[in-house]
């Protein structure tokens, strides 16, 4: 019982430094590789970690330490994809989410969500309608498989269709 | 030698050279006074909204992995109750059958009708075309009751509850 209250504790101390600093996690990332999809997947594997040396953590500076893991991770995921570990200044903006440096605040999360589009529009019907509405449009599956009568399953499986075309393609156009 | 306020800066403006940047980089990776330092600088600019689906990969490879039953409750243990309060019904049904089967007498009586000497508390009177009646409702019970349990053996398979 002791145990269970303990792994309950742990999982919602994950889960508050999970909401608290997803977004600062997502943009280290975004912010080192120039890559939307990279970053996510850096971004996952910097909460992975997290959760597995959770009970290591001393609870100071939260925000460092979701930091210093990210930068790790990145730093890593840079050197493995034998890439260059920080983008160019630049480094064009092909059809996708590369990295654009934040000149004005305000400015990077239009600017990543205009490329997203771009990049969206670029992929064949239905999986750029798809991509758009859930990527730029913020929409769920459900609510889309609602908008567009579809089945939720063939949305999920589009979405995830749409996910690997858009990243296949930033990584074949990506010229960093 | 940790990062100043400076470097942090231009570092997040893009105003550093490559080589700089990726020195204070593997320095952060290091020092958690300076990554504390970093995060405080990347709050103050507007940070970047995560891609959808990606907080619920992120607890279903951590929170819901490690607590499997909790998965499951969020995502398919509402119908497996359901199904199986259908079940319990159906076995209740069944089993009030069975009872009612075991109470009420089926067995004819004596000639008079009567089911004193049988033992059961019922003394009621009952005629002969009565008595033929209540036979063939009782045989259309039994028939009901066996379809039933060969039902519920059928739907009681567990391969049923997935």
């Amino acid at each position: 019982m002791v145990l269970m209250e303990r792994m309950a504790d742990k999982d919602r101390e994950f889960i508050d430094i999970l909401e608290k600093y997803e977004k600062l996690a997502f943009s280290v990332c975004y912010k080192m590789t120039g890559n939307y999809f990279d970053a996510e997947d850096m971004t996952q594997e910097t909460f992975l970690s997290i959760y597995k040396s959770l009970e290591s953590f001393d609870g100071n500076n939260p925000g460092g330490f979701v930091t210093r893991v990210a930068v790790n991770k990145c730093l890593d995921y840079l050197k493995r994809a034998d890439r260059r570990a920080v983008p160019l200044e630049d480094s064009v903006l092909v059809q996708n989410v590369s990295c654009a440096p934040p000149p004005e605040d305000g400015i990077l999360q239009e600017e990543t969500r205009y490329e997203l589009l771009k990049a969206c529009n670029t992929l064949k019907p239905p999986y750029n309608e798809v991509a758009e509405s859930y990527y730029c449009n913020g929409m769920t599956a459900a609510q889309i498989a609602d908008v567009t009568g579809k089945k939720l399953k063939t949305v999920q499986t589009q979405i995830r269709r749409a996910k690997e075309l858009l990243r296949k393609k930033i990584r074949k156009e990506d010229i960093i | 030698m940790h990062v100043t306020e400076e470097q942090l800066n231009n570092y997040i403006t893009d105003k550093m050279p490559k080589t700089e940047q990726l020195k204070i980089l593997e320095h952060i990776s290091g020092c958690s006074f300076c990554a504390g330092k970093l995060a405080s600088a990347m709050q103050k600019k507007e940070l970047m909204f995560i891609p959808p689906g990606l907080k619920d990969s992120i607890l279903e490879k951590t929170v819901y992995a490690a607590s499997p039953s909790r998965k499951i409750m969020s995502a398919g243990i509402k119908k497996i109750r359901k199904e199986f309060w259908i079940y319990t019904a159906k076995v209740t049904f069944a089993a009030s059958i069975a009872v009612m089967m075991v109470v009420i007498p089926v067995f004819p009586g004596k000639e008079d009708g009567s089911y004193k000497d049988r033992g059961f508390s019922l003394t009621k009177e009952i005629s002969k075309e009565n008595r033929k009646n209540s036979s063939a409702i009782l045989d259309l019970f039994r028939d009901a009751s066996v379809k039933i349990s060969q039902n519920l053996s059928e739907t009681l398979n567990l391969d049923n509850i997935k």
